[in-house]
């Protein structure tokens, strides 16, 4: 309680944390409301085709006639999704092999190390392309797992160097000299150090996921649902040729602008975390 | 003093940190003979390197000189100078011998490039003729040119690298030579191997020089005059034989206790009590007065100004000499300095 | 094991890593495209199923019919001998298309390293220099947060809508206008460099505030170095200081990190090449994704992880080079 107590605290009185909280739950209300309030319409209307922003369509209209901020809204839902996913599954996997490495140390640690190196050296996007194209991979849960499978080194081997630093501190070392068992040091003493770590990246990988999400889709070789934000981008400059119409300019940029102010969003917030954790900084 | 090559008058140095305001130097006024050796004599945190950065004017940007301060160097004020006339004073006509050479050079520029540039930005002369200057003040410092020109800093060992730096500090020739703990990262053997050159280039060439350490010893061997700070004052100065004979100040009779003697005796070895004083909250009246031994009330209320003693001996310190029965003192004999 | 010889294996590993994938990947893939490709050459040139189909298997650099691990041994043996196979739809060597396109990804990188490298360091090294004037690094800080915000390829949208479509400057596809002949002559380069600025200029703006930060997190250490006092005292004028010893000292971290930034942009390329329909090793993966060309795709793959390996080994190298201290 008195953790939230101080997260709270933090977040109100560091301008950035602030700006970025309220932008992260205003997406989330979006994905939550926006559909109930402005539901997605798929009819054509091609009459209504392209048209800057209105009234009655804020954010003008798509090649199709149709309102292209309820798409936005709608798209949000599948942006937090494969953040979310992407993010919790990367921290999972890392977790476990980061703590093994970690703890076991000898060839296990080499071999586990070894392979990070590989994994890190492997050019990353393309991989990632080739899977989630080629097994035609659709929901947006799947979807964060399979960016989670390629981003996991980097923070396994983070976890692992945290854990070899943690490990010749007293505490840990007195705790092994009472012969606690190891799952409860794991837990009881290096957790509370690990969680400022962990909380960082978890917000790093979910930007980083959101990027790729966007990109692969921009590409055009994951047919997600149409309203997902990258998809309406590729829409928008491949297929539908709205890059040449002048009225289109508000559906073509109205993506952009979700995607810059949700990665700005997540980069405040983590600001804000990063003083949280370490007061120095307060 | 008629021929003092640097006057310092009315100096007093502030430092803006973190809203606090430090006073490392303090309204010091001194003069330094022409062609001696002096010794500037404190614990680290006294206001040495201060000092010497405001001599050469290299003070960090959060720092401010005191207005009515005056820094004399043969007769002409440097703190009117433009700031080009002041570059050009730096190095030309003083220079400095920094302590810890291991980071004091720049680690990607060969040790010949280091040594010439200087004389590139000063004077009017070919590269060639830089280099061979080089080379000359390498061998005056007994090292290998060929070695040492282009080797990079980390490839010397560190008495090599503090030769190196008094080499670097000859190159213009300059006047005034400041040494800044130029033994403190040595052993014992190298210290006085560098002594032993820095003596032989001050007999063969005659500049003046100021050696700033906290190691009495280093002043004992080195220096003619000895000078005491602390807390930001001076406390005393005095002709190096009759310091090391009598010290007049409770705090210089403090650090002569402090040394280890000779027999090895560490019972006689006493550290004085107490820290030295915060720069930014000194203690009221005499800065000294809390870890004092002699202290008085009048000491807690008045700054003691530094008097002149009938033998030229300066001590800021009313009740000591006094106590003490050497030159007979009274009152009427004690006149403040008139710089 | 010494630290090089590490390096060295795990070099090997990684291409070996590499080629076990895409050796997996076309087996993994759906419908049998070697009969499909047999079918096709017994229908255009008349040749008897079998042929045909030994033909197909040889292009493909692939034999289902062998054990799995002989499949391998003759894949992994063909990459020696530089037979990559031949592209599904493309119907040339892979080889070739590589040879083609390489050029041009390596020539978009580079220009846009040395923009983004340039002028972030020097504006790095000019704003940790300055570093009390409050406009200029705030205005400096407000550039870095937007340009980490926005991915390179949605700035190379942005550029291709605003300069490519509705300005006119400059072209919006390809490499150069096909009207004139490829060769050392000056209409042809103009257009080479025409249709490389859009491009250039999403990588360069998307990081330019990386190189800009590091430029100024390593020049304010070095600015607080001992020898940087040592240089004022020398009474060296500015421009020596900040030349000799500010600059020199500080270009060390961020040169080190060149040639790992090069590969990463090589490997995540795809995007703007993709875009801009610029014909490097990006365009070409994209384009193999979207066609279903297996070995386009495992020849693209092999070259991505051959270049990250090698800029690896090559940032090593340069470390130690560039810094006199780690050589001895």
């Amino acid at each position: 309680m008195n953790l939230l107590k101080t997260l709270f605290d933090v977040l109100r009185h560091n301008r950035k944390a602030t700006v970025g909280t309220l932008l992260l739950v205003g997406f989330v209300l979006m994905a939550l409301l926006g559909p109930l309030w402005l539901p997605v319409n798929l009819d054509s209307d091609y009459l209504e085709r392209f048209q800057g922003p209105s009234w009655q369509h804020w954010l003008g209209t798509d090649y199709a006639g149709r309102d292209t901020l309820a798409q936005l809204m709608h798209g949000t839902r599948d942006m937090l999704l494969i953040a979310f996913s992407a993010a919790l599954a990367t921290l999972a996997i890392a977790m476990v092999v980061g703590t093994w490495a970690g703890l076991s140390g000898g060839w296990v640690d080499s071999c586990l190390m070894q392979v990070i190196d590989i994994m890190l050296t492997l050019p990353r996007f393309p991989i990632m392309a080739i899977f989630a194209g080629l097994f035609s991979i659709r929901d947006p849960l799947s979807f964060g797992g399979v960016l989670a499978l390629f981003y996991w080194p980097g923070l396994a081997r983070g976890i692992r160097s945290q854990i070899l630093s943690l490990r010749h501190k007293e505490f840990i070392e007195v705790s092994r000299l009472m012969n606690m068992p190891m799952r409860h040091i794991m837990l009881g003493e290096l957790m509370p150090n690990l969680v400022p770590y962990l909380a960082i990246n978890f917000i790093g990988v979910a930007r980083d996921a959101i990027v790729a999400s966007v990109g692969i889709m921009l590409l055009g070789i994951v047919p997600l649902s149409a309203s997902n934000w990258g998809m309406m981008l590729n829409m928008a400059t491949t297929q539908t040729g709205a890059i040449y119409v002048p009225n289109a300019y508000a559906y073509l940029l109205a993506p952009i602008v979700f995607i810059v102010i949700f990665q700005f969003a997540l980069m405040a917030f983590a600001s804000g975390l990063e003083e949280f954790f370490d007061p120095r900084l307060r | 003093m008629t021929d003092a090559l640097l006057r310092l008058e009315n100096l007093s140095i502030r430092y803006q940190v973190r809203g606090r305001q430090l006073l490392p130097v303090e309204n010091i006024s001194l003069a330094f003979a022409r062609g001696q050796i002096t010794a500037i004599i404190g614990e680290s945190g006294c206001g040495k390197s201060t000092l010497t950065a405001g001599l050469l004017g290299i003070l960090a940007s959060n720092s401010q000189v005191d207005p009515k301060s005056r820094i004399w160097f043969n007769d002409q004020d440097l703190l009117s100078l433009t700031p080009e006339a002041r570059r050009r004073f730096r190095w030309q006509k003083a220079s400095m011998v920094f302590q810890a050479a291991q980071t004091a050079l720049s680690p990607t520029l060969r040790i010949g490039e280091q040594l010439i540039d200087t004389v590139l930005d000063h004077e009017k002369i070919s590269r060639a003729e830089a280099l061979s200057r080089a080379e000359v003040r390498l061998r005056q410092v007994r090292l290998e040119p060929e070695r040492v020109m282009t080797a990079y800093p980390h490839q010397l060992s560190g008495g090599m690298r503090q030769r190196v730096m008094i080499a670097l500090a000859l190159m213009l020739e300059p006047e005034l030579i400041l040494l800044d703990e130029p033994t403190t990262a040595l052993d014992v053997i190298t210290q006085h191997y560098i002594f032993d050159i820095l003596l032989d280039l001050w007999r063969s060439q005659g500049m003046t020089m100021l050696l700033i350490t906290h190691d009495l010893s280093a002043a004992a061997d080195l220096a003619g005059q000895v000078v005491v700070m602390y807390g930001g004052r001076i406390m005393e100065n005095a002709p190096a034989k009759a310091f090391f004979q009598q010290p007049l100040h409770p705090y210089s009779e403090g650090l002569l206790r402090a040394q280890p003697t000779l027999d090895g005796d560490t019972a006689s070895r006493q550290p004085i009590d107490g820290h030295p004083p915060d720069l930014a909250a000194k203690p009221s009246g005499c800065v000294f007065h809390p870890r004092c031994a002699y202290v008085q009330p009048s000491c807690r209320n008045e700054i003691p100004l530094l008097q002149t003693l009938p033998d030229g001996r300066q001590v800021a310190c009313p009740i000591r000499p006094a106590q003490l029965n050497l030159p007979q003192l009274n009152p009427s004999q004690l006149n403040e300095v008139k710089p | 094991m010494s630290p090089r010889l590490r390096k060295w294996t795990s070099a090997l590993i990684t291409i070996l890593a590499a080629t076990l994938i895409s050796f997996v990947l076309i087996r993994a893939m759906p419908g049998d495209f070697l009969d499909l490709r047999a079918n096709e050459l017994v229908t255009t040139q008349g040749l008897p199923y079998a042929t045909a189909y030994k033909i197909a298997s040889s292009q493909y650099n692939y034999d289902p019919n062998l054990p799995l691990w002989q499949q391998f041994v003759s894949y992994f043996g063909g990459l020696l001998h530089g037979n990559l196979g031949t592209s599904m739809t493309l119907r040339i060597p892979v080889s070739s298309v590589l040879l083609q396109a390489l050029p041009w990804t390596l020539f978009l990188n580079f220009l846009a390293l040395l923009l983004s490298f340039s002028v972030g360091t020097t504006l790095g090294l000019l704003l940790a220099w300055k570093r009390r004037s409050r406009v200029l690094s705030g205005l400096m800080n407000g550039f870095a947060v937007l340009s980490q915000a926005i991915p390179d390829f949605l700035i190379g949208l942005l550029l291709l809508v605003f300069f490519g479509v509705r300005l006119r400057w400059f072209p919006l596809r390809g490499a150069y206008d096909i009207s004139y002949t490829p060769g050392f002559n000056l209409p042809f380069m103009f257009s080479v460099l025409q249709h490389a600025i859009l491009p250039a200029m999403a990588y360069t703006l998307s990081t330019v505030g990386g190189w800009m930060l590091a430029m100024r997190a390593s020049a304010t250490q070095v600015l607080n170095e001992e020898y940087l006092l040592v240089a004022q005292a020398k009474g060296l004028k500015s421009k020596r200081i900040f030349g000799r010893y500010l600059a020199r000292n500080a270009i060390m971290p961020p040169v080190t990190q060149l040639a790992i930034a090069f590969a990463s942009m090589i490997s995540g390329s795809i995007f703007v090449e993709w875009m801009f329909a610029y014909p490097g090793i990006g365009y070409f993966f994209g384009y193999a994704l979207g066609n279903r060309d297996f070995t386009l795709l495992q020849g693209i793959l092999l070259v991505s992880t051959l270049t990250m390996v090698v800029a690896n080994l090559l940032a090593d190298a340069v470390y130690s080079w560039i810094d006199p201290r780690v050589k001895t």
